[in-house]
């Protein structure tokens, strides 16, 4: 990670160039998408909802899936296994069907090698029995038409400039797949050549032989799978846009592969015409549930209106475990995110308070919640089986969200120990809710306990990589209540746990360096929390829960702690510590390590702001041990001469010093990757040291010693110039408007007067003196 | 947060005498940047009334594929239909970054031929539809069902006849890559590649604005001719952007030379959308705004270009919330004067000169009105 050295707004004010204009250096805020970044607890999920995958609530506007269930093509498999055999393993017909390449098929044919290419494969064997032929016959003509983009896919291939699929060169011409279909007695082939036909007049858009074939062979009742996908491609070719979506529902209601695309064709704007064409009550849900598949506003209605139509669908579960998914989008993303407390300028001078609104948000936001809570626990004991656990952990869920921690366990301890595995995992992630609320966290059995619930979703992870959310948020959630507790070290590794799971987006962790080990504790440990983390890191018999929390979080080297606590010690002022603390590491660890030999490379006692450019060397070979011992020695000496050069030292540890990182790790103002991850450092570096990293108050401190005690002219005119330049650099720390100015005005004070007539012999004036500078005397 | 605040300087615009210069008749042209190109009557009479001689047409995109680990073509325009207007078209290939990025020099040598073959089939196909279009017009001329004992000619011969008239034989070829320093060797090399492939039309790649004033560091590709892109200058995500469309402000911030080593056309902005954003975060681009701003009761207007929800806001599939704010963004016509006599003054143009508006819409234009969209053009 790169310590950012441009801040949004740079003011830049030189010595040489008194140009009193503004320049801005524009760099983008970092952030992350708001999918990356929104939290979700609840995923518990019901037998059937993997179809529906791709519409799980999203902060994106768009849809995307790579699952695709293979529920169809396994029930496909079976209808031949039915057909040809019991000896059949429909392992083995997949494998033909769905895991064959076409050509290899095709070729192992005309070599007549089938046998050999597909050993011990029992449809193959099935297929080759001289009673199949018209079968294999079938499989040829099948594997002949494959196609490879069934799905939308935004990809193209470089063969084809059209969408349109262009299958005409893989038959003869002579093909008639009328013919064939008459011809053919075994009904199971008839209407699988039947589909095969559908389908290839789909692609070819002969609309009305689509439909045709459909009307045929599919329409009247039948229990193949075939149907439900000759009824989409035969929904697709009717014109009649109200009657395309009524088909099309019935499509998503029947069968698992199509469900996605269903929904890239459906007419969003039609729900209510479409209603009118539904024949029952199951149906008229299955449209509704559509609608409210990519709804992303409060949505109680479709699901008040769902189960009064159909109170045990699969559907109205997976809206319900959408809905309060948003909530937590909603509620616990603001709450728990560094994008949480935006403060928001609209407009040049208009001041707009976006905290008002937030909070007006969230107000709304809790009364919609318990509208939801309050409705699904009037249903809940309507409720039966999966759909009333289902049910169950959502109440519970939600009363998390809305902090009543009591209610919450209440529901959770109703969630039936026979309740699938995914709502039992839901059950350990609320346990762990409720431990996290109520429970001694200082506790080790508690700590422990808290693991095996961490753990219990860890081994989930495998089989749904869709539980990295819930474990980025859980964490985030546990970290901020250790903080609360006062426990820094846990909370900044469980924050670390929390990144780690945001789905690899933070990229920055992947390759561990220095300041993603200390880069939570800088911002929130005292000296105190860093001595527990060291000791925690050499801690030889660690709790599970300790090794949990350590594995991938802890620093490989204690020397990362030991830097960092030399250097909050030095914030504070403490210069004793921060002497013992560096000088117990390696004296060269400044130039092997991060960015100082980058940063930290030029003569602290020379304060940056007198330098030219060209003046600046950037091969002073700094350690920190020798920075603080000088620094004790001067305050020992304490002669003019002493207190000048530490009022320069000061200076240059300010973030408009040479040696900021002596105090820092990185210089910002709130739109880096760091800030972003660990949030906005200003109002805690304000507070380093006194005031002195953007107010210079200590530098000022001592400029001001130094002019009082010096018998020396030149030194006088040094300090006097310095006690202006704090001066201003403190007034414009965080000014601002026009207006303001107005009102406050900067004033040079008294030492840039002294400066240009008591000292105006010194060689110090006759250096540094100039125009800019004297028209700061009113 | 500390020095976040700004007061705003506003720079002034020198123009030098360079922008009193005759002004040239530039070579009116238009980006047609849609996926589908058929033409009727509107669009001809767009054309015909700003005198529009030329458009560069997206053909295709062409991006990198991290399944089958290969660049492949995308959002191909499926159609290219100009009804009467008579334009010469520039077949123009969007390239991502992450495509020269990723690819290797084999690789780059197979995309540089699929991509020649690729503009050259729906070259062919264009010329199919027009040939089709002439054919038609052939055997059934105007008003020929009034004609008594009318007998049609064979409509596939004609079509054969026209199309046989008709060459795949474009002038120019435009390839458009934000290319970084990383990627430069890589994509170079593709565009020696590919003029290689056209040993007789010119080859011409867009140039933004920041490859311009750096060129040292993004380099000058080895083409015949550049397209200044003069807009996007800011991403549209950044809160604090005032239009990430361009001002003229910044476009002088970047046109601060004219010693480009290259010839260059020239590209201005001729569109609008809105930013939402919460708090200071970016929720996306909403094209279709305009009905939600009028709504008074919803929307608050706080500026000339800003407004406020005040009201949570279901549009389309976008969940607005209350206190989300929209930035409009559109650039003014006295802008777009401003962004001309900048040009101007830097950069070389003549009658040669090709400027072009991104992009053809009915909307946008309409916006502007084609009168305005003339005089700009007549700025030159």
């Amino acid at each position: 990670m790169e310590p950012k050295i441009s801040p949004i707004f740079m003011r830049v004010f030189s010595s040489f160039l008194f140009v009193l204009s503004v320049q801005f250096t524009f760099a983008c805020g970092w952030s992350v998408s708001p999918e990356t970044s929104r939290l979700a607890l609840f995923r518990a999920q019901r037998e059937g909802f993997f179809k529906l995958t791709p519409f799980y609530y999203s902060a994106d506007y768009y849809y995307a899936t790579n699952t695709v269930s293979s529920v169809d093509q396994e029930k496909n498999c079976l209808e031949w296994k039915k057909k040809l055999g019991n000896s059949i393993n429909p392992d083995d017909v997949r494998k033909i069907l769905y895991e064959t390449d076409s050509e290899q098929f095709q070729t192992a044919f005309e070599n007549k090698s089938l046998k050999n290419v597909f050993p011990k494969n029992t449809f193959v064997d099935a297929l080759l029995l001289s009673k199949n032929k018209a079968f294999l016959n079938y499989i040829l003509l099948a594997k002949k038409l494959e196609y490879g983009n069934v799905e939308y896919t935004k990809w193209e291939s470089w063969d084809q400039t059209e969408y349109n699929y262009d299958n005409h060169n893989q038959l003869e011409d002579t093909f008639d797949f009328e013919k064939k279909i008459k011809s053919t007695k075994d009904s199971f082939l008839k209407q699988r050549y039947a589909f095969l036909a559908l389908r290839y007049y789909f692609y070819a858009q002969q609309k009305q032989d689509v439909i045709q074939l459909y009307n045929s062979y599919f329409a009247s009742e039948s229990n193949t799978i075939l149907k439900p996908w000759a009824l989409y491609y035969n929904a697709l070719c009717i014109d009649d846009k109200v009657l395309q979506n009524y088909l099309l529902s019935k499509v998503f209601n029947s069968c698992e592969e199509k469900s996605f695309a269903v929904l890239q064709h459906y007419n969003w704007k039609l729900t209510e015409e479409t209603l009118t064409l539904a024949q029952n009550d199951e149906e008229r849900s299955v449209i509704l549930a559509i609608e409210g598949l990519r709804n992303p506003a409060p949505g109680l209605k479709s699901i008040q209106e769902i189960y009064e139509l159909s109170p045990n669908s699969l559907f109205l579960s997976f809206l319900i475990g959408r809905e309060v998914n948003k909530l937590e989008d909603w509620i616990f993303t603001p709450q728990y995110t560094s994008d949480g407390a935006p403060s928001v300028v609209f407009g040049d001078t208009d001041w707009y308070n976006y905290g008002k609104v937030k909070e007006e948000n969230f107000n709304k936001d809790i009364l919609y919640l318990r509208e939801l809570e309050y409705y699904l626990i009037s249903i809940r004991e309507q409720t039966s089986g999966e759909q009333k656990d289902y049910i169950t952990a959502a109440i519970a869920q939600l009363c998390f969200i809305d902090d009543q921690v009591e209610e919450g366990k209440k529901y959770t301890d109703l969630i039936s120990n026979k309740a699938n595995a995914s709502i039992q995992m839901q059950k350990n992630i609320q346990l762990a809710l409720v431990s996290l609320k109520q429970d001694n966290l200082k506790d080790e059995k508690v700590q422990n306990q808290l693991y095996t619930y961490f753990d219990s979703v860890e081994n989930l992870v495998e089989t749904d990589h869709g539980l990295f959310k819930n474990l980025y948020s859980l964490y985030r959630i546990a970290s901020s209540d250790f903080r609360k507790k006062g426990d820094i070290v846990t909370a900044g590794l469980l924050s670390m746990k929390s990144d780690i799971k945001n789905d690899g987006e933070y990229s920055g962790y992947s390759n561990s360096s220095f300041f993603n080990y200390i880069g939570y504790f800088d911002r929130n440990a005292s000296v105190k929390d860093m001595d527990l983390l060291m000791a925690l890191q050499q801690k030889t018999d660690k709790t599970p829960f300790e090794k949990y929390i350590c594995s991938g979080t802890i620093a490989p080297n204690v020397n990362y702690y030991k830097d960092l606590k030399g250097t909050i010690a030095f914030r504070n002022n403490n210069l004793e510590l921060a002497y013992e603390t560096f000088s117990s590491m390696p004296q060269d660890f400044w130039e092997k390590n991060y960015e100082y030999k980058t940063y930290l490379n030029e003569d602290p006692f020379t304060p940056k702001i007198l330098q030219k450019q060209e003046e600046r060397k950037f091969d002073y070979r700094f350690n920190k041990t020798d920075f603080i011992a000088k620094l004790i020695q001067l305050k020992r000496q304490n002669t003019a001469n002493s207190n000048l050069q530490l009022a320069h030292a000061y200076f240059n540890v300010s973030y408009l010093g040479n040696s900021w990182m002596m105090t820092a790790y990185d210089w910002t103002s709130g739109a880096s990757y760091i800030d972003y991850v660990y949030g906005d450092n200003t109002e805690n570096e304000k507070k380093y040291q006194n005031g002195n990293y953007y107010n210079l108050k200590m530098a000022k401190m001592y400029y001001g010693k130094a002019l009082k005690m010096s018998r020396n002219s030149n030194e006088k005119a040094m300090a006097s110039l310095m006690i202006f330049e704090c001066n201003y650099y403190d007034h414009y720390a965080e000014l601002i408007t026009e207006e303001e100015e107005a009102k406050n005005p900067f004033k040079a004070g008294k030492e840039l007067v002294n400066f240009y007539s008591i000292y105006k012999t010194t060689p110090t004036f006759k250096r540094y003196n100039c125009p800019l500078l004297k028209s700061f005397i009113n | 947060m500390i020095m976040k605040n700004i007061f705003f300087i506003m720079l002034l615009f020198v123009l030098s005498a360079a922008s009193c210069e005759n002004e040239h008749d530039v070579i009116r042209s238009f980006c047609y940047w849609k996926t589908d190109m058929y033409f009727q009557e509107a669009e001809d009479s767009l054309v015909k009334k700003m005198d529009i001689k030329h458009m560069y047409v997206r053909f295709f995109d062409v991006d990198y594929n991290p399944y089958s680990k290969e660049p492949l073509p995308v959002a191909t325009i499926s159609n290219i239909s100009l009804n009467k207007s008579n334009l010469e078209i520039t077949p123009s290939i969007f390239i991502t970054n992450e495509v020269v990025l990723k690819s290797d020099t084999k690789q780059l040598d197979s995309l540089a031929a699929r991509m020649a073959r690729r503009i050259g089939q729906i070259g062919k196909r264009m010329n199919d539809r027009k040939a089709e279009s002439n054919a038609y017009n052939i055997v059934y001329p105007k008003d020929y069902y009034k004609q008594k004992d009318f007998k049609a000619l064979d409509y596939d011969s004609v079509k054969k006849a026209e199309s046989d008239k008709l060459k795949v034989d474009f002038k120019e070829i435009l390839i458009d890559c934000d290319w970084t320093e990383k990627s430069q060797k890589n994509y170079f090399y593709l565009l020696k590649q590919i003029k290689k492939l056209y040993p007789n039309s010119k080859i011409v790649a867009t140039i933004r604005l920041w490859q311009y004033k750096y060129a040292s560091k993004a380099g000058i590709p080895p083409i015949d001719k550049g397209l200044l892109m003069c807009y996007n200058i800011t991403k549209p995500d950044d809160f604090q952007t005032k239009n990430s469309i361009g001002t003229s402000e910044e476009l002088s911030q970047y046109i601060t030379h004219g010693d480009y080593k290259l010839k260059l056309d020239i590209a201005l902005p001729l569109y609008s959308w809105a930013v939402a954003f919460r708090g200071n975060q970016f929720k996306g681009i909403l094209s279709d705004y305009d009905r939600l701003i009028q709504d008074t009761i919803k929307v608050k207007k706080i500026s000339d270009d800003k407004y406020v929800l005040q009201d949570d806001v279901l549009v389309g599939q976008t969940y607005l919330r209350n206190g989300d704010q929209i930035r409009v963004e559109k650039i003014s016509e006295e802008e777009i004067d401003k962004m001309i006599s900048i040009i101007k003054n830097k950069i070389k143009i003549d009658n040669e000169t090709k400027v072009t508006f991104f992009s053809f819409d009915k909307k946008y234009i309409n916006d502007y009105g084609t009168e305005n969209i003339s005089n700009f053009y007549a700025r030159f």
